[in-house]
């Protein structure tokens, strides 16, 4: 295939010889080339994004809508609605689902279809899943944190989500299914269980920061990649995983907390970006209780809702009032806080609504972060400050 | 109804669940396949009570998968409205349990683990969700489920260390790595049965010798089961190098989980202790004073366990009769395959190993073959009716009474297998008197609904041995039983059984000869049995006189009826002296032989007249002729002329004008008439006390008489 311009500059900026003053002319030249506008800042992230998304003719998204904020460095906004849908997408993949499941007689079946072959072949299967991978990349697109991290846990090279070294590449998995022709790495662990067979051990275990169980075996760790990206229900529920977040961050200790199953049920399902939506979730908390003033312990209702093909994860802080006046939120909406949410967590994952009591009798809802321009919608009243995250499962029109 | 709604076929199977096994439930359970199926239950799919178990991925991948999702949904909407409608959804990308009310949510293995369990509890109209969650514990295995996770996330990184040689034991699954320095390790997977425990332990601790063994609380599919305690048991009942080593249970729950455990006493014997789930507290336990524990005082240790019969045998019987075998085939140094599995299972079954650790074999007396011998003069015809006859005791008896006394034994064992109780007495009964049996060996309960049965007059034994002795009283029963209850051997004593083998129940093992009395007991009843087997010719005498009776029986009102009504009297007579019959008794044969002959003398007093000083038989008025018996023959001297008025004619005289003339059943020659001379002379010898008993044969060819007089009787 021949090298685009992309590549070529790709190649460039991964050329460890160049130093900081080439670098930043070849970014001016590619800018230029590109015919890019804004900040250095703003330029080099449309690059990044374009260098690790090269074939965006192809993809369905690429709906970022510019937002103006001169006064701002954040990125250009990433539509969250991408995120879903790589994920979904992965998770229907008939071969790509076979890296998020463990493995019975009937996938066993569908497996070995797939790779035409009678009996399994770990060999065929990484072959199907890398070639699947790629495919799927080209058709759906995702940050690339996420695609860097999908990628490390099927092709290996580099470590991928809490610096582990097992993935589906991986020479000791490699060495065990020479050890164990025929069975699948992520056999359900019952079946592995009856027939006596020993998985391949990850060690040292890896506590789950999600579920808090500890990874002992390649199936488990199948399990936990699913896990980083579909909330379920029970343990894999966003429920009961705030509940552990609030126990091991002892936000439970400085907050109040109101959950109730009718606000809050505990099989909602969806696939997002987990860890950075607990990463989001504990900035908000955090934030919460470095604004509440006095004594008063903080009042926080947690609600978790989908409607109309959007999912909402609201934290309403009831007892408190926003430490801004609307117009101040309005002409310098980021502060050094919502630019990391936004920057770190918030953006491609999800859009963020802040609605609140601003005081002086004033009352809004304003679009932080979403495709539209900033601007507030007036409310008669309202009680606290509500941060509400949006994760859309369908595209904005 | 539990509905079962899950496409994959094929996997169903991996966990257990045949076609067959879905038969077994098919009241309760409907698994579906298709959404067609699903839809055409209809509205009576969310009926009040119902459960229903839907995969979460059910017809992904096929044209029906927008139908199924939408299915789903409706069903999560009214498991959330309507109460008493219960739903799980199942995955195989769901690592966790949860439940939210009627709704739960569970990994695929979980289901079909659990699944028997829910169907269990929903008969006995407990059929919450938590069941399909936990099983049968269910608060109990949740809780066991949280603690393990816990500990597990929060054991140490760095291994212990501790010195001399250490086995670490694991579960596959959820288990301390790195746990101690250079130790061995070892797993165990799903199979937690006796055998798989024996196995591991003989190939674990076969050989190589251990300072230390550390073995896991919790292992196997579920938690609640403390396995590990189990495990500790078997270590002590199995002879290894390692057996009296010290055990370390290492676990993530304290000692209050564990006092209903059936092996919880193991806690208490000496060097096995329950240590915390935590690699400081290996090393700790590791360095604590101990005296180490001498394979001379295991004995003891054991003994403290008191363990009870396993619940998984039909009943303490099943465990008696193996038990029973073991140690019968190792007294008489009998085996065949049927008993090496006996001992096989005595070898790897805990609660038999527990038996053989207190009760060694080495301590059951040997009996040596020719002291299996049984002194008989006859050969009697054997069957042998037991259910359980092919698992060992078979052999056992073929080698007492075929290899070495050379009796002719049959048995009757599978074919007794789903037959109804009635259908087992008459077969049985056939078999008895189609092959002549002389003596049967019949095992109490025969028949499943025995051992439900709180009435024993209806255990099947009871009633075969009914129906036995009522088609020869003769015939020999030998009751072969588990059963100790003086109620039930009372009954079959009533009955009529000839004798009692009871299958040596563990407890009886205290009594270190126990085994080498049982088997002379067995012999001694043998033997005994032989010498009564003449009673069963006696008593088909009895039965011929009874036909030959019936066969002239008429209703006139003459003195004729009367006398056949006397003679059937004194027959019931007879036949009831004839139970009494013991060889070893022989006043027993003498009432026999007596009332025998008070039958004849009936004969003498109803056909002798008088008339004119000249003597008549029978109404025919047939001239009574002097029959005399000189050196071996018989002598008539003509007509019974008196010669004087102490001159009388005799009961030979009468008894034989009778048999040769009135009735014609015998010429003047005929050797009945020796016999009946010898009986008369034995009769008298015995009333004038010149003999003091009568012999087994005398007492058959009196009831041979009888048969003879009554064969063509007359008025």
């Amino acid at each position: 295939m021949a090298k685009t311009k992309y590549d070529f500059i790709e190649e460039i900026l991964k050329n460890k010889k160049i130093n900081q003053n080439q670098r930043e002319r070849i970014l001016e030249l590619a800018s230029r080339e590109i015919s890019l506008e804004g900040t250095l800042e703003k330029r080099i992230q449309k690059i990044e994004e374009i260098i690790y998304n090269h074939n965006t003719e192809n993809k369905v998204f690429q709906t970022e809508v510019p937002r103006n904020f001169e006064d701002s460095n954040l990125r250009q906004y990433i539509d969250p609605f991408n995120l879903y849908k790589f994920l979904f997408e992965y998770n229907q993949n008939p071969i790509l689902r076979t890296t998020c499941h463990d493995i019975d007689s009937n996938e066993l079946e569908n497996v070995n279809k797939i790779c035409n072959s009678d009996t399994y072949d770990y060999n065929k299967h990484l072959s199907k899943i890398i070639e699947n991978y790629d495919q799927h990349e080209k058709k759906y697109s995702a940050t690339r944190q996420i695609t860097g991290l999908i990628r490390g846990y099927l092709k290996g090279k580099n470590k991928w989500s809490y610096n582990i070294e097992y993935n589906w590449s991986s020479p000791k998995l490699k060495q065990w299914a020479k050890e164990n022709p025929s069975i699948p790495p992520n056999l359900n662990e019952n079946i592995a269980g009856e027939q006596e067979i020993e998985l391949l051990v990850i060690k040292p275990q890896i506590n789950s920061p999600i579920t808090y169980d500890s990874i002992q075996s390649f199936t488990q760790l199948v399990l936990h990649f699913k896990n980083l990206f579909h909330l379920k229900s029970g343990k894999q529920g966003l429920r009961a995983i705030l509940d552990r977040v609030n126990s091991n961050k002892k936000w439970n200790v400085k907050v109040d907390f109101e959950i109730t199953d009718q606000d809050f049920p505990k099989n909602l399902e969806h696939f997002t970006d987990v860890d950075k939506l607990i990463e989001a979730y504990n900035k908000l908390i955090q934030l919460i209780i470095e604004q509440c003033q006095g004594d008063e312990k903080p009042k926080v209702k947690l609600s978790f809702y989908e409607i109309d093909k959007r999912v909402y994860l609201s934290v309403h802080h009831l007892n408190g009032q926003y430490n801004k006046t609307l117009q101040n939120c309005l002409d310098r909406p980021y502060g050094k806080t919502y630019t990391s949410l936004i920057e770190k967590q918030v953006n491609g994952m999800c859009n963020i609504y802040l609605k609140a009591d601003f005081g002086n009798k004033e009352y809004a809802c304003i679009n932080l972060w979403n495709s539209k321009k900033l601007e507030d919608f007036k409310l008669d009243s309202f009680t606290g400050v509500e941060h509400i995250l949006e994760f859309p499962k369908i595209k904005e029109s | 109804m539990i509905y079962l709604i899950d496409d994959k076929r094929t996997r169903q199977k991996d966990f257990g669940w045949t076609k067959e096994k879905f038969a077994q439930y098919a009241s309760c359970l409907t698994p579906l396949y298709n959404i067609n199926d699903v839809v055409n239950i209809g509205e009576d799919l969310y009926n009040d009570g119902n459960i229903i178990l839907y995969h979460e991925s059910f017809l992904d991948f096929t044209g029906d998968r927008d139908r199924a999702v939408e299915q789903r949904n409706k069903l999560a909407g009214k498991a959330a409205s309507i109460n008493g409608l219960s739903v799980a959804f199942f995955s195989g990308s769901q690592s966790s349990r949860s439940l939210d009310k009627d709704m739960a949510f569970l990994p695929v293995a979980t289901l079909y683990q659990n699944l028997e369990v829910l169907i269990q509890q929903y008969n006995q109209q407990c059929g919450h969700l938590k069941h399909i969650l936990f099983g049968e514990n269910p608060e109990i295995e949740e809780k066991l489920n949280e603690l393990l996770t816990k500990a597990n996330r929060e054991i140490e990184r760095d291994a212990a260390v501790i010195s001399g040689s250490n086995l670490f034991i694991r579960p596959n699954s959820r288990y301390i790595q790195n746990a101690i320095e250079g130790a061995s390790e070892e797993i165990f997977f799903n199979d937690v049965s006796d055998e798989k425990l024996s196995e591991k332990i003989n190939d674990w601790l076969g050989e190589r010798e251990y300072d230390n063994i550390y073995i896991p609380l919790c292992f196997g599919k579920t938690l609640s089961d403390f396995n590990g305690l189990r495990l500790a048991t078997h270590i002590r009942c199995t002879p290894t190098s390692n057996q009296i080593k010290r055990i370390f249970i290492y676990s993530f729950v304290g000692i209050e989980y564990l006092y209903q455990n059936e092996y919880f006493n193991i806690l208490k014997t000496q060097n096995v202790q329950l240590v915390d789930y935590s690699k400081k507290a290996f090393e700790l336990v590791a360095n604590d004073p101990f005296i180490t524990l001498k394979q001379e005082g295991l004995e003891k240790q054991i003994n403290m366990l008191k363990l009870d019969p396993p619940l998984n045998y039909v009943d303490s019987h099943s465990i008696a009769n193996e038990w029973a075998v073991y140690r019968w085939a190792h007294a008489i140094n009998a085996s065949d395959n049927s008993i090496q599995s006996v001992n096989q299972n005595i070898g790897s079954n805990l609660y038999f190993k527990y038996l053989t650790t207190i009760y060694p074999p080495s301590q059951i007396a040997q009996v040596a073959d020719q002291e299996l011998k049984i002194n008989c003069d006859s050969s009697p015809y054997i069957l042998y009716v037991d259910d359980d006859a092919e698992k060992g005791w078979f052999e056992i008896f073929s080698k007492i009474l075929v290899d070495i006394n050379d009796f002719d034994l049959q048995y009757i064992d599978s074919e007794l297998d789903g037959k109804s109780q009635n259908e087992i007495i008459s077969l049985v009964s056939d078999k008895v008197v189609t092959e002549g049996i002389d003596l049967v060996m019949l095992d109490y309960r025969l028949y499943p609904g025995d051992f439900d049965q709180s009435d024993f007059h209806e255990i099947t034994g009871l009633k075969l041995l009914n129906a036995i002795k009522s088609i020869n009283p003769g015939i020999q029963v030998i009751m072969f039983s588990a059963t100790n209850k003086i109620w039930n051997l009372q009954a079959m004593q009533d009955a009529g059984a000839n004798g009692f083998v009871i299958k040596e129940a563990p407890e009886n093992n205290g009594d270190s000869g126990f085994k080498s009395k049982s088997v002379a007991g067995f012999l001694n009843l043998f033997f005994d049995a032989t010498k009564r087997i003449f009673i069963k010719d006696f008593y088909k005498s009895l039965f011929r006189v009874e036909e030959n009776l019936n066969s002239c029986d008429f209703e006139d009102g003459s003195g004729y009826e009367g006398f056949l009504k006397e003679l059937k009297s004194q027959l019931k007579i007879v036949r009831q002296t004839g139970k009494q019959v013991d060889p070893k008794v022989s006043m027993t044969i003498d009432v026999a032989f007596l009332m025998c002959y008070n039958f004849l003398e009936r004969f003498k007093d109803y056909y002798l007249l008088e008339k004119d000083y000249r003597f008549y038989l029978g109404s025919k008025e047939l001239s009574l002729h002097r029959y005399q018996y000189r050196n071996g023959f018989v002598i008539n001297e003509g007509e019974f002329i008196r010669d004087g008025q102490n001159d009388n004619p005799s009961w030979f005289q009468c008894i034989t004008g009778l048999l040769v003339d009135y009735f014609e059943v015998i010429g003047n020659e005929d050797p009945t008439i020796k016999i009946l001379w010898q009986v008369k002379n034995c009769r008298n010898s015995y009333i004038h006390e010149r003999k003091s008993f009568f012999s087994k044969a005398e007492l058959l060819e009196i009831s041979n008489l009888m048969i003879k007089i009554t064969s063509a009787m007359k008025e």
